[in-house]
């Protein structure tokens, strides 16, 4: 999984990201990352002063039934979103504004079209320092004939 | 502390079944599942070393109806990397941040895919199962 790999779901998501309106206010600049963040991706000084802070990961995308992300169209797709920040509550924050963006609402994906995708929370769990937070998202589009 | 998935869907096909035969058919798809989820398991994992792929467990669960497959922090933490060169102590229990990502890396649930991967396929061999002559 590579951060410059061209994957149409995480397009879409990124999208619905960069335009969301009504983003909590600790949400950084990037708003998302696609597979890796950059080492400063979030400032020692925010960790250390506990600052709020914010920020999404796109993570490994699924297809049924094609299996692992090959470019290839399948039946249905998942991509799976961390929602990382400083605390639990704000990365539950963060995995509430992007599943008001994105459940339930129609989005455009190339290589599947207008889909409609479902967002479920599979769980929080922090970083091995205990410094950071996230609850992990699994958004879900299928075909709109399927 | 594990990091797992599990098929719980033997001890539901057992339930329907109405006969020894189809029971006996169910036990055989759950082993023929285990196999095939912990061989994609295997395959999706992640390697460096090969050392946590090689500490993936599978075992029968519910009286060989049902399956769990995964990871032990006791097999990870306090045990040596042989697979290293040279060889290191293992002092976390890493797979856990492979599997969950950390703030840097997105994660790789591959024992949540290989599950997922397999679920029409695990069906199906419940359904032929419990179509099996009593």
């Amino acid at each position: 999984m590579s951060d410059t790999a061209t994957i149409p779901l995480w397009d879409a998501i990124g999208e619905a990201i960069e335009v969301g309106a009504d983003f909590p206010t600790f949400l950084l600049t990037p708003r998302f990352y696609r597979g890796s963040a950059p080492a400063d991706a979030v400032p020692a000084e925010r960790i250390r002063d506990s600052l709020a802070w914010g920020y999404f990961l796109l993570g490994l995308v699924t297809l049924v039934p094609g299996g692992s992300y090959n470019g290839e169209t399948g039946e249905d797709g998942t991509a799976t979103i961390h929602c990382w920040a400083d605390t639990p509550d704000n990365a539950e924050r963060l995995y509430r504004w992007l599943r008001g963006l994105l459940h339930d609402r129609p989005v455009t994906v190339a290589g599947f079209g207008t889909v409609t995708g479902q967002m479920r929370k599979t769980g929080p769990s922090s970083d091995a320092e205990g410094t950071a937070f996230q609850v992990t998202a699994l958004y879900t589009v299928e075909p709109e004939d399927g | 502390m594990t990091v797992v998935v599990r098929n719980t869907e033997g001890l539901k096909a057992k339930l329907r079944a109405r006969t020894v035969r189809q029971k006996q058919a169910v036990l055989r798809a759950t082993a023929e599942d285990l196999k095939a989820t912990f061989d994609l398991a295997q395959a999706l994992c992640n390697r460096d070393t090969g050392f946590a792929a090689s500490r993936m467990f599978g075992e029968f669960t519910r009286d060989g109806y049902n399956w769990v497959i995964g990871f032990r922090r006791e097999d990870f933490v306090g045990q040596i990397n042989n697979l290293a060169s040279p060889a290191r102590l293992v002092t976390e229990f890493y797979i856990r941040f492979v599997i969950e990502g950390t703030r840097r890396m997105a994660g790789n649930d591959f024992l949540a895919t290989a599950l997922r991967l397999r679920m029409e396929a695990r069906a199906l061999l419940y359904r032929r199962a419990l179509q099996a002559a009593g």
